[in-house]
């Protein structure tokens, strides 16, 4: 493995030691890259392989280790992205890892940065930092073994005796020691203070220094060219390293099969597998063909609609006019017939008034000759009637004749009051002498009364007593003349019936006047 | 030279304005969900897609059937502009096609569209109107209009709209009015026809005309038209440059002189020269319609009297090209030389 060493060029802009220039190259000698390309680009810039910490010089001291900084390397392994802050780099110095023994080194060399740079910006963290182990110490340890008696060294891999080599599988397996014996382990730890003692022999057996004379104290002085600054703190620098992983095995080279067959050579010509008249003739086809349907549809509904409106007008025409021509027959119709009411009204009128006339003329005919012999008739009528009248004739009958006849009824009444009068007389007479003889007679009481007698005598009581008037005499009369027509003779009867009557007659004017003297009274 | 590789990205959005549209049947589907998604960017392109859509009829029947319009009845109501526009240019596209049409009037997008009549963006009444026109070709259609009450807000309209507008207006009065005219004469329709015939615009006088013609149909409508005192109008129209408007305007005197009023204040207004002078007409229409007024007047006596000399025109006529104008002179000549 190559090991490189090599101081890092010096960054201007960093604050940074001066660290001098490495004789070698640098680069990461895991890439291989870019280390000489890294530096032979401006040494200036800060482009700076960070170097793998060899661990192997301890005789020499180790150029001190720049800090990381942003590579422009392409190893991805040293490529450690630093902030801009990163001006403060505190040098590192392997030295405390020179201590180290060499067997005791861990795969690879890890370069940490120290602390003070950002530890986000390491590559890892660690909680607790690796370092070598130190050799040939025990697992266990049993014994208070003073460490710093023994020679820690820490060595490399390749040279640790525990460490396998050549081909494993003829191994002659050492038995792994047990617990070893306490008298091996005796010996064991005489041997080793045996030669622990070999060696401070020798120590002291070596030419040292003489002592400094009192007053005086010996100081270590740096007497080279170039001043080394030693500072109590050790200077760490953290270095990493990573193998690329598959490195190792190259790219595989492309199979390419052996040729077998024919050769054949085939070239495609502009416009062989694209012709763009043939692709877009179906889309033109296409747009072309809607655009024209949809416009032949827009065209033949208005061509339609246009016909349907020319045949609509037509038909409207026609419509109209025949519609006008009914309305116009309707019209004449109408007129016709109301013409004709009309003249029939009239005609119905003139024929009315004709009849009414002749009508008249007849009913006037009639009462004429009704009327004609209407006014002898009323005459005769009247005269029938005995509306016309010689006056003086009916002066007589209504003026002469009544006189006369009161006159007649005075007389009679004369005659028939005497009479009257004379038969009261005969009756009070008679009556007189008939209570005289019924005196008589009631002493003996056989003596019938004459019909006669009585008769008149009956006849003049009432007229004595005409104070009952009426019906004492009507009663006395009635029955006089019944007695008087049957027995009596016809002159007697008529003679009483005239008597009768007359005194029927004389009562009544005597009741007449009674009544007119009541009434003039 | 371009890679034969397959790219990994995918192909370049060359419409980054439409939705992207899905393959086959289900394109619609697909745009019908989008346009009820909460992005409004994503509303917008599914409408930019949908606009293109519609132009097919069965996509419109498949649209209808999944239900599309009533997520464009809700997105009517939405508060972006261009979202609005989009939605009635939609809804005005599937209004030409019948199947939309039908299924406007099951789905009452006539209703949701009212909201719209007093859109701040004119762009959208726009289509609106012509949603409208267009719906109202079919009878049912303009059943469905009379029906939910616009025509009121319809007339209404009429006054405060710009031209254009009022051209589309106008185009659906005059369907509407031929299937139902009480409401409109009640809402003062005539006289709003009135000033539009003095319109400068000849578009809008020719189709204030129709309107008119529509409008004189009832009995009402006579009477109303003879009361404006439109008829003089009218007859001042007949001499106007262009021939649309001379044959509506020849059309509207023929159902305005119906009545015994209309006659007589047509011949009062001396109609019967221009109307001689429009049976030598290039259109047929105004031929017809001319033939026709003077067949009205002519059962006025006065109006008999006049037409006695001219009845050599009218048979001329007869060999005319249109079977209608045949017709029509044939019956003109009966009625003038007709003895009571």
């Amino acid at each position: 493995m190559p090991r490189r060493t090599g101081l890092p060029p010096k960054p201007s802009s960093r604050n940074f030691p001066e660290v001098p220039l490495p004789a070698g190259t640098l680069g990461c000698w895991a890439t291989g890259a870019g280390g000489a390309g890294g530096l032979s680009a401006a040494p200036s810039k800060p482009s700076v392989a960070p170097t793998s910490c060899p661990g192997n010089f301890p005789s020499r001291p180790l150029p001190f280790l720049p800090p990381l900084l942003a590579s422009r390397n392409p190893c991805p392994w040293h490529y450690v992205h630093l902030s801009g802050s990163h001006d403060t780099f505190v040098a590192t110095c392997f030295e405390p890892k020179l201590h180290r023994k060499r067997s005791g080194l861990t795969l690879g060399v890890a370069c940490t940065l120290t602390d003070r740079a950002s530890p986000a910006m390491a590559t890892y963290t660690y909680t607790s930092r690796p370092r070598a182990l130190p050799g040939r110490r025990r697992c266990y340890r049993d014994d208070q073994m003073q460490q710093a008696e023994e020679p820690m060294h820490y060595g490399n891999i390749m040279y640790d005796r525990r460490v396998i080599r050549g081909n494993t599988y003829a191994l002659q397996t050492v038995p792994l020691p047990e617990q070893p014996d306490p008298a091996e382990i005796q010996r064991q730890q005489q041997a080793k203070r045996r030669a622990l003692a070999k060696k401070r022999a020798q120590e002291e057996l070596r030419p040292r220094t003489p002592e400094p004379v009192e007053g005086r104290k010996h100081v270590d002085v740096q007497t080279e060219l170039y001043l080394e600054e030693i500072a109590d703190r050790i200077i760490e620098v953290d270095m990493e390293c990573q193998t690329d992983a598959f490195l190792d095995k190259p790219p595989t080279p492309l199979f390419i099969p052996a040729k077998t067959g024919k050769d054949v050579a085939t070239q495609i010509l502009e416009g062989e597998l694209f012709d763009f008249d043939l692709e877009v003739k179906p889309m033109l086809e296409v747009l072309v063909g809607k655009t024209i349907e949809q416009s032949l549809l827009e065209v033949m509904e208005e061509e339609e609609l246009a016909n349907l409106q020319a045949r609509q007008h037509v038909h409207e025409e026609l419509r109209n006019v025949e519609l006008a021509e009914v309305q116009r027959l309707e019209e004449r119709e109408r007129r016709h017939r109301e013409e004709k009411e009309r003249r029939k009204q009239q005609q119905w009128q003139v024929v009315h008034k004709h009849k009414e006339t002749a009508q008249k003329i007849a009913a006037r005919a009639f009462a004429q000759r009704y009327l004609a012999d209407l006014l002898p008739s009323v005459f005769s009528s009247l005269r029938d009637a005995g509306y016309f009248y010689d006056p003086v004739e009916r002066d007589i009958e209504i003026g002469f004749l009544p006189w006369l006849m009161n006159e007649v009824d005075k007389a009679m009444e004369r005659s028939m009051v005497g009479r009257t009068v004379v038969d009261m007389l005969i009756r009070e007479v008679v009556g007189k002498r008939l209570s005289l003889y019924e005196r008589k007679e009631d002493r003996h009481s056989s003596l019938k009364p004459e019909d006669g007698l009585s008769g008149p005598g009956g006849m003049r009581d009432p007229p004595v007593g005409y104070e009952f008037q009426d019906h004492g005499a009507s009663q006395a009369q009635r029955p006089l003349p019944d007695t008087d027509s049957l027995q009596r003779t016809p002159y007697d009867a008529m003679y009483m019936e005239r008597v009768s009557s007359q005194d029927r007659k004389l009562m009544e004017e005597e009741d007449e006047q009674t009544n007119e003297e009541i009434l003039q009274e | 030279m371009a890679h034969t590789q397959i790219s990994k990205y995918l192909p370049p959005d060359i419409n980054p304005t439409q939705a992207a549209i899905a393959y086959g049947c289900r394109a619609l589907p697909k745009l019908n969900e989008e346009l009820q998604s909460e992005d409004l960017l994503t509303r917008q392109k599914a409408l930019m897609a949908l606009y293109d859509l519609m132009h097919d009829p069965e996509h419109v029947y498949t649209a209808i059937r999944i239900g599309c319009l009533e997520s464009l009845k809700d997105l009517l109501m939405d508060t972006n502009d261009l979202v609005r526009i989009k939605t009635t240019e939609v809804l005005y596209i599937m209004a030409t096609h019948n199947v939309g049409r039908d299924g406007f009037l099951e789905h009452d997008v006539i209703y949701a569209l009212s909201f719209l009549l007093s859109d701040p963006q004119s762009a959208c009444r726009e289509n609106l109107h012509l949603a409208f026109k267009h719906l109202a070709q079919l009878p049912a259609g303009a059943k469905g209009i009379v029906n939910s009450s616009l025509i009121p807000s319809l007339v209404g309209k009429l006054q405060t709209e710009e031209e254009r507008i009022q051209e589309l207006l106008l185009d659906t009065l005059a369907a509407c009015l031929m299937e139902d005219a009480t409401e409109a004469l009640a809402n003062r329709v005539v006289p709003f026809l009135k000033e539009k015939l003095l319109s400068a615009n000849s578009n809008i006088r020719s189709k204030a005309a129709q309107a008119l013609i529509a409008v004189s149909i009832p009995l009402e409508g006579k009477n109303q038209v003879w009361q404006h005192d439109i008829i003089p109008i009218l007859v001042h129209l007949l001499k106007d440059k262009e021939e649309e408007v001379q044959a509506s305007a020849a059309g509207a005197l023929m159902y305005v002189t119906v009545t015994t009023k209309g006659k007589y204040a047509a011949l009062d207004t001396e109609a019967i020269g221009p109307l001689l002078e429009l049976l030598h007409s290039p259109l047929s229409k105004a031929r017809l319609n001319a033939i026709k007024v003077l067949t009205m007047l002519a059962e006025a006596p006065e109006g008999r009297k006049i037409l006695q000399s001219h009845v050599p025109t009218f048979r001329a006529l007869k060999e005319d090209t249109s079977a209608a104008v045949q017709r029509a002179a044939q019956i003109a000549v009966k009625v003038i030389e007709w003895k009571p």
